[in-house]
C-alpha cells in the first residue's frame, strides 16, 4: 500500500498494552506520576566508582529483588537488559490481556531497539579475555552478547514464533522498531507485536562519555536550558503491545492510543554532529504528520527529545519552529530528560509512554530544569505554571545526540 | 496515488530519484511495470577476492579463503584460523577498519548503479547489517581505548575512533557520505541480520516508502567473537569447516563487507542500470525454543514464507546457511526435507561458509551477492572440504568443483543465534 491510502480499522495500529522499568522503578504508573509531579531521578552514582569524573551523576534503575519477579535460575542469571525488558514485557502483556489471546504463535513478533545493546555483557567478555585467557570466557555469557539476545529471550519465554528483530541505530532505534512493527501489522504479516527498547549504562560508559565531554559537568540535566552543558545518563526498558484496531475491537481490548503516524529520517550532515537546524528531525516530524493526515496546528503536546546537549537541543528547537511555524509558540512542549536523564533508545519509548499517558489522562509531563531558556527559544515549555487542558493528539520526538538519526511518532486518542 | 503527489510532501528534495511521469518508459523501450523489487548494484570485499569480478571468479574456481589469522596475534586462542579479507585500513584513517570497509563497498555499489545522491534526500534509505560494526576488534585496541584499561584521556586524534566504536556510527557516516536522509536502520540479529536487511528493504521499496535502499553489510574478525565461538565449541579444529559432511565439527569465522542497491524495477530501467536479480520473496521466523540450539520448524516457516506462491519445483538450487556445525546442518537439512519433500534429495544445495568463513551479521548479504553472481554466471559454487555427505542430511551437496547450472530461481537461507531465521528468494530478471 502507498503511504497515502486512507486507513481502515485493519490498517490503523493501536497500543493495547505498555510496560516499563525506569529510574522510577518498575511500572508505568510510578513513571507517569513522577514525570507529572516533576520528581527527578538524577542522583550521585553510588553503585560504581566515578568520583574523579566531572559528571558523577546518573539516573539509575534502582536495585530490585529480581527473585520476587521470577526465582528461576535462568532469569536471575540473565543480564540486566534481559531482566528489565522481560519485566516490562510482562506488564505490557498483562494490560493487553495476553492470557486470552487467540493469535497463532507464529503471528506474534518481537521487535526490539537499543543503542548500546549488550555492552554490559561484552565488557565482561573483554575483561576475561584481557585479564585472563580467551578459553576462560564463559560460553553462556558470550551467547548473551548478541544484540538480539533479549528479543530471543522474550520469544522463548512466551513462545512468540513470528518475526524477531533487533535494531541498533542510535537513540531513534525505538521509533524505528515501531515503524517496522506498524508496517508489518498493516501488511498483515503479523497479528500482534511486542515492540520495545532497552538501554543501560555501565561504569565504562560513564567514564568514556565523560572523557569525550558529552556529560554535564554541572551534574544537572536542563533540556533547552540556557546553561545546559551536556546530558546525564539514564537507563531502563519499555515495551508496548501493538495490534490493528480491528483486532483490538474484535477481542474487546482497551485501546490506549493509536499510533497514527511515524516518521524516520536522518540529518545526513556529518560525523558525530547534528545539523544546526535539525533538518533530519524536521523531516521526521513532517513525515509523521503527513502519514497521520494531521496539521501541525492540531497537535496538543510535543514530547521533545532534547537532552540538555547544547547543539542537539537548539537543533530540535529550530526543527519544531520550522515544522510548526506560527503555532510553535502555542503548543506545549516538555522533555522528560530533565527528570529521567538520557536513556538512549529506551528514551524513545519512555517518551512514547509519556505521550500515551498525556492522552489518557489529559495530563502532560512537567518540563523540569528551570525557566531560563535560550534567547531565541520560541517554544511553549510546559513548566509548573502550565495550565492543563485536553490532549487528543501528541507528537513524540527522538533525536540521536550525535550522528543525527531522527524519528517522530504521532499518537492520537482512540475511542473504540 | 502517484509518486509525484507523495514527493510534494517533501518540497526540499531538489531533484527526484526518477521522474514522476514516464517512468514506465524504460531506456530500453516500453516495458510493463511488474512492480518487482530488484537489485541494481552489487559490491563486495571477501576473503576470496575484493570486488565482484574477483569474488565471482573465486567462487567458480572454488578458492579457499581460510588461512592462519594474520590480522592480529591469535596465539592465545584455541582456534587460530579464519577467513580474513586482505583489505587494509589506510594509515591516515581516523575510523575503524569495519567502517572504512563499509564505506568502500557503499561507494562501489553507488558507482555500479550509476547513482549519485544529492546533498539531502529523505527518499533514500540505508540498512546496515552488522553485529559488531566499528566496535573494538582486538584486546590491544580495547586496552588502549576503553575504561578501565585506558590510562589517560583520549588523544584528540583518537576521538573519531572512539566515537566509531559506538554502535551506529558506521551507519551515521554512510548517511553523511551519501546524503541519504531516509530511514537508516542497523539490523543486528546475529547470523540472520543480512537477509533481514534485504527483507526490510524489499518491504520498504514495495510500499513505496523510499525510492531506493542502500544495503551495507560488514563484519570484521574480533577477538571477542573468536574467543566466544571457541568456548561454545562452535569452531572447527580442522583446516576449514565441512558443511553437511559426515565429519563436520564446526564452523570458522570470516570477514566480509558487501553492498547492494534495492529499488523498484521501473526506476532501474529508467536509469538503464544493470538489473542483477529480483527479490521475489522474504520469510522470517523465530524458533522460540533455545538460544543456540536450532529447531527445524522455525527454518521451515522462513523458507515457506520466502517461497510464497512459488512452487518448490521452480527453485533451481539452495544457498544454505550451512555453517558446518553438527547441529545447524542437521536442522537445516531436516527443514529442507520438510519444505521440498521428495525433491529435497535431488535439488542442489551449497554452502559458502567453507569458502568465506562465517561473517556473522554480514554473511547474509555477502553470500547473497555471491549467490546472485553465481546465478548470473551460470554456475553453482562448490561446498569445500566435503568428502562424504552425511547420509542423515541426505542432500545433493555441491561437493568438488563448481557445477555448471543455468539457475533462474535460488533460495538463500540465514539462520542464527536465538533461533532467528530469514530466507530470501532470488529470481533472475533476464
Amino acid at each position: 500500500m502507498t503511504p497515502t491510502e486512507p486507513l481502515t480499522d485493519k490498517t490503523r495500529i493501536v497500543v493495547t498494552g505498555m510496560g516499563m522499568v525506569s529510574p522510577y522503578g518498575c511500572g508505568v504508573e510510578p513513571f507517569l506520576e513522577g514525570i507529572r509531579s516533576g520528581e527527578g531521578t538524577v542522583r550521585e552514582i553510588a553503585d560504581f566508582e566515578c568520583a574523579n569524573l566531572r559528571c558523577t551523576s546518573g539516573a539509575r534503575v534502582p536495585a530490585m529483588a529480581m527473585e520476587k519477579f521470577d526465582a528461576s535460575g535462568t532469569f536471575r542469571r540473565a543480564p540486566r537488559a534481559t531482566q528489565y525488558t522481560i519485566i516490562a514485557t510482562n506488564e505490557a502483556l498483562r494490560q493487553a490481556e495476553h492470557e486470552s489471546w487467540s493469535f497463532a504463535s507464529e503471528r506474534i513478533g518481537v521487535f526490539l531497539g537499543t543503542y548500546r545493546g549488550m555492552s554490559e555483557v561484552s565488557e565482561q567478555i573483554w575483561s576475561k579475555l584481557i585479564d585472563s585467557e580467551p578459553r576462560f570466557v564463559p560460553a553462556l555469557l558470550f551467547q548473551e552478547t548478541v544484540t538480539n539476545a533479549v528479543a530471543s529471550a522474550i520469544s522463548i519465554r512466551w513462545g512468540f514464533r513470528g518475526t524477531n528483530y533487533a535494531i541498533s541505530s542510535g537513540n531513534s532505534s525505538g521509533f524505528q522498531v515501531l515503524h517496522l512493527a506498524v508496517e508489518a501489522l498493516r501488511d498483515g504479516r503479523l497479528d500482534a507485536i511486542v515492540a520495545g527498547t532497552f538501554d543501560l549504562f555501565t561504569q565504562a560508559n560513564q567514564h568514556d562519555m565523560d572523557d569525550l565531554g558529552m556529560l554535564s559537568a554541572t551534574n544537572v540535566s536542563t533540556p533547552f536550558g540556557i546553561n545546559r552543558d551536556g546530558f546525564i545518563m539514564g537507563e531502563g526498558a519499555a515495551v508496548v503491545v501493538l495490534e490493528t484496531l480491528a483486532s483490538a475491537k474484535a477481542r474487546g481490548a482497551t485501546v490506549l492510543a493509536e499510533i497514527a503516524g511515524l516518521g524516520l529520517a536522518h540529518d545526513a550532515y556529518g560525523f558525530a554532529r547534528n545539523h544546526p537546524e535539525g533538518r533530519g528531525l524536521a523531516t521526521a516530524m513532517r513525515k509523521a504528520l503527513a502519514r497521520a493526515d494531521v496539521e501541525a496546528s492540531q497537535i496538543d503536546y510535543i514530547g521533545a527529545a532534547a537532552n540538555s546537549t547544547v547543539s542537539l537541543d537548539h537543533a530540535e528547537m529550530m526543527a519544531i519552529d520550522a515544522v510548526f511555524g506560527e503555532t510553535a509558540p502555542h503548543v506545549p512542549v516538555s522533555s522528560i530528560k530533565g527528570l529521567t536523564g538520557e536513556a538512549m533508545a529506551a528514551s524513545d519509548l519512555f517518551n512514547l509512554i509519556a505521550c500515551i499517558g498525556a492522552i489518557r489522562d489529559s495530563l502532560i509531563p512537567l518540563h523540569a530544569g528551570g525557566d531560563d531558556f535560550d534567547d531565541d527559544c520560541v517554544l511553549n515549555l510546559a513548566g509548573e505554571k502550565y495550565e492543563q487542558r485536553e490532549i487528543r493528539t501528541a507528537l513524540a520526538n527522538s533525536y540521536s545526540y550525535f550522528g543525527g538519526n531522527a524519528g517522530a511518532a504521532l499518537l492520537r486518542a482512540c475511542n473504540n | 496515488m502517484s509518486v509525484f503527489v507523495r514527493r510534494a510532501q517533501y518540497p526540499h528534495v531538489k531533484a527526484p530519484f526518477y521522474p514522476p511521469f514516464g517512468h514506465l518508459q524504460s531506456a530500453r523501450g516500453q516495458k510493463t511495470n511488474t512492480g518487482a523489487v530488484v537489485v541494481s548494484a552489487l559490491a563486495a570485499l571477501t576473503p576470496i577476492g575484493n570486488g565482484c569480478d574477483e569474488f565471482a571468479r573465486g567462487l567458480r574456481e572454488g578458492r579457499d579463503g581460510v588461512d592462519a589469522i594474520s590480522g592480529f596475534d591469535a596465539s592465545r586462542h584455541r582456534i587460530r584460523r579464519a577467513a580474513e579479507v586482505t583489505w587494509k585500513l589506510p594509515a591516515d584513517s581516523p575510523y575503524s577498519r569495519a567502517t572504512e570497509m563499509a564505506l568502500a563497498v557503499m561507494a562501489e555499489a553507488m558507482a555500479g548503479a550509476r547513482l549519485s545522491t544529492q546533498r539531502y534526500d529523505p527518499r533514500i534509505g540505508v540498512i546496515l547489517a552488522s553485529n559488531q560494526a566499528g566496535m573494538y576488534a582486538t584486546a590491544t585496541e580495547y586496552q588502549e581505548l576503553s575504561h578501565p584499561y585506558r590510562t589517560a584521556a583520549f588523544a584528540s586524534n583518537r576521538t573519531a575512533r572512539v566515537l566509531d566504536g559506538a554502535p551506529t556510527a558506521t551507519l551515521d557516516l554512510i548517511m553523511a557520505r551519501l546524503g541519504a536522509a531516509g530511514p537508516s536502520l542497523n539490523i543486528s540479529t546475529a547470523c540472520s541480520a543480512g537477509l533481514h536487511a534485504l527483507g526490510m528493504a524489499y518491504h520498504m521499496v514495495r510500499r513505496g516508502e523510499v525510492d531506493a535502499v542502500v544495503i551495507v553489510a560488514v563484519e570484521v574478525l574480533t577477538e571477542a567473537a573468536l574467543a566466544g565461538f571457541g568456548v561454545l565449541r562452535a569452531l572447527t579444529n580442522g583446516a576449514g569447516p565441512r558443511p553437511f559432511d559426515l565429519g563436520r565439527d564446526g564452523t570458522i569465522l570470516g570477514e566480509g563487507a558487501a553492498a547492494m542497491i534495492i529499488e523498484p524495477i521501473h526506476s532501474a530501467w529508467y536509469r538503464n542500470a544493470t538489473i542483477h536479480a529480483e527479490i521475489a520473496g522474504y520469510g522470517s521466523s523465530t524458533d522460540a525454543v533455545h538460544m543456540t540450539r536450532p529447531d527445524a520448524a522455525g527454518s521451515v516457516r522462513a523458507m515457506r514464507d520466502a517461497l510464497g506462491s512459488t512452487s518448490t519445483d521452480d527453485v533451481d538450487w539452495i544457498k544454505a546457511h550451512g555453517t558446518g556445525t553438527p547441529a545447524n546442518d542437521s536442522a537445516e537439512a531436516a527443514a529442507i526435507h520438510q519444505v521440498f519433500g521428495e525433491r529435497a534429495a535431488s535439488i542442489p544445495v551449497t554452502s559458502m561458509k567453507a569458502t568465506l568463513g562465517h561473517s556473522l551479521g554480514a554473511s547474509g548479504v555477502v553470500e547473497a551477492v555471491g549467490t546472485i553472481l553465481s546465478m548470473n554466471g551460470g554456475f553453482i559454487p562448490p561446498t569445500l572440504n566435503v568428502t562424504q555427505v552425511d547420509p542423515a542430511c541426505d542432500l545433493d551437496v555441491v561437493a568438488g568443483p563448481s557445477r555448471s547450472h543455468r539457475g533462474a530461481t535460488v533460495l538463500a537461507n540465514a539462520f542464527g543465534f536465538g533461533g532467528n531465521n530469514a530466507s530470501i528468494l532470488f529470481r533472475s530478471v533476464n
